[in-house]
């Protein structure tokens, strides 16, 4: 198979990985530049070392997120990849390739596609990071330092080469559940991702969550006269989140299915419901991204304004605190919102494929009378469901983890321990609506189009 | 209605039991169904839409399990093997040809052909490449080799698969409703291919169809009917098959 062949189906995965080392070099390069140009003005110092080093820490925790949904998009798009090479699949396993070998294929391919991606986002990081560098130069918020790529780059070319291939890996379990009778014409449409060890990842999931939310509490209540509180509490939300993602191809299902549930009971909603629950495993990991995602903007948003709004109405008003806080807010929300790019990617991925391989059944309600506008209703539809209830759920997660933040650090000093009301910042309810409209239409422009060139004689063809 | 056959036999089912389902919805594809393939012989296996003839084919190549009984492949009982061996086994002693091809589209003509000892991770003996260029030759595929599926005829897609089918000289060929998607002059070309395959080569051919025109090119026809085998005939006219296919209908 040539390289161009191999490689085709596989461009979001490149995307995603060229993202992820992307924005990791970039961020290092950045750091790496006012190293040297607080060093050239100040002379190496201790005290500077810490702070890069805490920095360092910050970013790596960003990048780690980001190369975290980057994977769960990259694994998503490897199993779409196999479902589309079933056919391949099961006739090398009819004439005796094992199922393992053919696994194999994948990794390699995953292997290719980080290496690509990887080498291809870290060059245009550097490039990136050297102008922003550069530009931070000319309006004269730095002094001119000797540009130079620092060797920490490595890191994210090395770690997105390792998660592309590993999420390949996961991705691609698939293939163990291909049968060779699914080669023969006669054999049903694939009965997908059959092999399963659901028991184990569900019980490790239920472990996270109860343990997490047990720290959860208990870091709000010993806060209350400890300042140690904050990292139990840490620890839980950690340990809650990590939980909800493991098992989260048991709730977001449902909750699927509830918001499809609200959009009434037409034919488009009907059959998006159905779409986006016929593969739940797909559908989640589609939406995992967009929820990782929002939870953490949501989290730094109500924890910086929760705090705010603890301040004092002169503290409050002061200018100079304001922009502070702005800021802050905006640095958070625009590393954190690097990520959620990563699993729009994903969302965008996953629609186009599921039309690609629904083109026999779209075919078909063409045939039974289904109109064009009403078959890109119902892609439409399914992208809205998707985007909704990732929104709902981040919304609700980041608003109790940015609560539980704020209420750690401040509840102690304040008089009677009393608890913080969260507060939900309209205007990032407002922009996360927008934003999610904007991406539910972007994710569907090209599905829906290329739903709606489907022709009814496609559902007679072989 | 026991046959007069050589004593070799290329596969031997001894009354094999297929159920799908459990307990209630039971389905029964096969009942203790007891059938020998003969070596070197063109069989055809026909039967309605549910008859169980294809499940006969998925058991005796490996590719289902069967509920009880016994299969030989050569003198190997593959009811006993797990699903790394029967991978082995239909890599090395099972060919296929199948009614819509199923050649791999990323591979030209020639890989094709070598995919299944690729697959067995070994070289092509000098002999085994004289076999295959034998093969080449004869189902006229020479100046095709360097094309891939798109480009060729369906005529041409079946002529390579069955080259790929042929090439390792498998113990049991099965061939699918091989000439399903084919017009009917290609059909005739293919199954005279095929006959010429188990004369010429004594390669053992399996063809499960439920065409009699197809049929009457077969050493021997066996007729399957609610997972038994209910009636066999010779090498016979496509009007016998068709007469006796009817007969069989009607009476049930």
């Amino acid at each position: 198979m040539s390289l161009g062949e191999t490689l085709r189906g596989h461009c979001p995965s490149i995307l995603v990985s060229a993202l992820g080392a992307a924005f990791g070099s970039c961020l290092l390069t950045t750091i790496a530049g006012l190293q040297s140009s607080i060093e050239g003005i100040f002379g190496p110092g201790a005290s500077f070392r810490t702070a890069v080093f805490l920095l360092h820490i910050v970013a790596g925790t960003f990048f780690g997120i980001a190369l975290f949904v980057g994977a769960i998009v990259t694994a998503n798009t490897f199993s779409a990849v196999v479902a589309g090479r079933v056919q391949t699949i099961a006739l090398y396993r009819l004439l005796g390739a094992s199922a393992q070998s053919q696994r194999r294929v994948f990794l390699r391919e995953g292997g290719m596609v980080g290496i690509i991606g990887a080498v291809t986002g870290v060059l245009v990081g550097i490039v990136l990071g050297l102008s922003l560098l550069a530009a931070l130069v000319a309006n004269g918020s730095l002094t001119a330092a000797p540009a130079s790529v620092p060797a920490t780059v490595a890191f994210p070319l090395v770690a997105g080469v390792v998660t592309t291939t590993a999420a390949a890996w996961v991705g691609s379990r698939a293939v163990l559940a291909v049968s060779p009778l699914q080669a023969i014409e006669a054999a049903q449409e694939a009965p997908f991702g059959a092999v399963r060890r659901r028991g184990i990842r569900t019980g490790v999931g239920f472990f996270f969550v109860i343990a997490g939310l047990l720290g959860l509490a208990l870091g709000v209540v010993v806060s209350l006269d400890n300042p140690n509180g904050l990292f139990i509490a840490m620890l839980g939300g950690m340990a809650s989140f990590t939980g909800f993602v493991i098992c989260a191809n048991l709730f977001i299902p449902r909750a699927l299915n509830l918001v499809g549930k609200l959009f009434g009971s037409g034919p488009e909603s009907r059959l998006a419901r159905a779409n986006s629950l016929r593969n739940p495993e797909r559908s989640t990991r589609a939406s995992i991204g967009i929820v990782i995602g929002v939870t953490l903007v949501t989290m730094f948003c109500v924890a910086l304004s929760s705090m705010n709004s603890f301040f004092t109405p002169e503290v409050q008003a002061d200018p100079d605190n304001v922009a502070a806080f702005q800021a802050m807010t905006a640095v958070a929300v625009g590393l954190v919102g690097f990520s959620v790019i990563i699993a729009a990617v994903g969302v965008v991925n996953d629609l186009s494929i599921s039309v690609l391989q629904r083109r026999r059944e779209i075919g078909l309600l063409r045939a039974l009378g289904f109109t064009g506008p009403q078959v890109q209703r119902t892609i439409v539809t399914e992208a809205a469901h998707m985007a909704i209830t990732s929104v709902l759920l981040g919304l609700l997660l980041g608003t109790t983890y940015g609560w539980v933040g704020v209420q750690c650090l401040y509840s102690r000093p304040m008089a009677g321990g009393g608890f913080v009301v969260p507060t939900v910042p309209p205007l990032l309810v407002a922009s996360l609506i927008a934003a999610t409209v904007v991406l539910t239409l972007a994710a569907v422009v090209v599905p829906a189009r290329t739903a709606t060139a489907v022709s009814p004689i496609d559902a007679l063809q072989r | 209605m026991t046959s007069t056959t050589p004593a070799r036999s290329a596969a031997q089912l001894t009354s094999v039991t297929k159920t799908f389902g459990v307990a209630p919805q039971e389905v029964q594809a096969l009942r203790a169904i007891t059938v020998s393939f003969n070596a070197g012989e063109f069989t055809a296996i026909m039967g309605p839409s549910g008859s169980g003839k294809s499940t006969l084919m998925h058991l005796t190549a490996g590719l289902d399990r069967a509920t009880s009984g016994q299969i030989l492949i050569g003198d190997t009982d593959i009811t006993a093997l797990d699903d790394a061996a029967l991978t082995v086994l239909r890599r090395r002693q099972i060919g296929f040809i199948f009614q819509s091809f199923n050649l791999v589209p990323t591979l030209d003509a020639m890989s094709n052909i070598a995919l299944p000892f690729e697959l067995d991770r070994r070289a092509i003996s000098p002999e085994e490449r004289s076999w295959i260029d034998r093969l080449v030759d004869e189902l006229g595929l020479r100046d095709r080799l360097t094309h891939r599926p798109h480009q060729l005829s369906g005529g041409q897609q079946q002529r390579v698969a069955i080259a790929r089918a042929l090439a390792t000289r498998p113990d049991l060929i099965f061939a699918d409703e091989p000439t399903g998607a084919l017009d009917s002059r290609t059909s005739r070309e293919v199954l005279t291919l095929l006959a010429d395959a188990s004369t010429k080569y004594g390669q053992s051919i399996a063809m499960v169809t439920h065409d009699p025109v197809a049929a009457s090119y077969a050493d021997r026809v066996l007729f399957i009917a609610d997972g038994q085998l209910v009636h066999e005939l010779r090498r016979s006219s496509a009007e016998e098959i068709s007469r006796a296919a009817l007969e069989l209908e009607t009476r049930s």
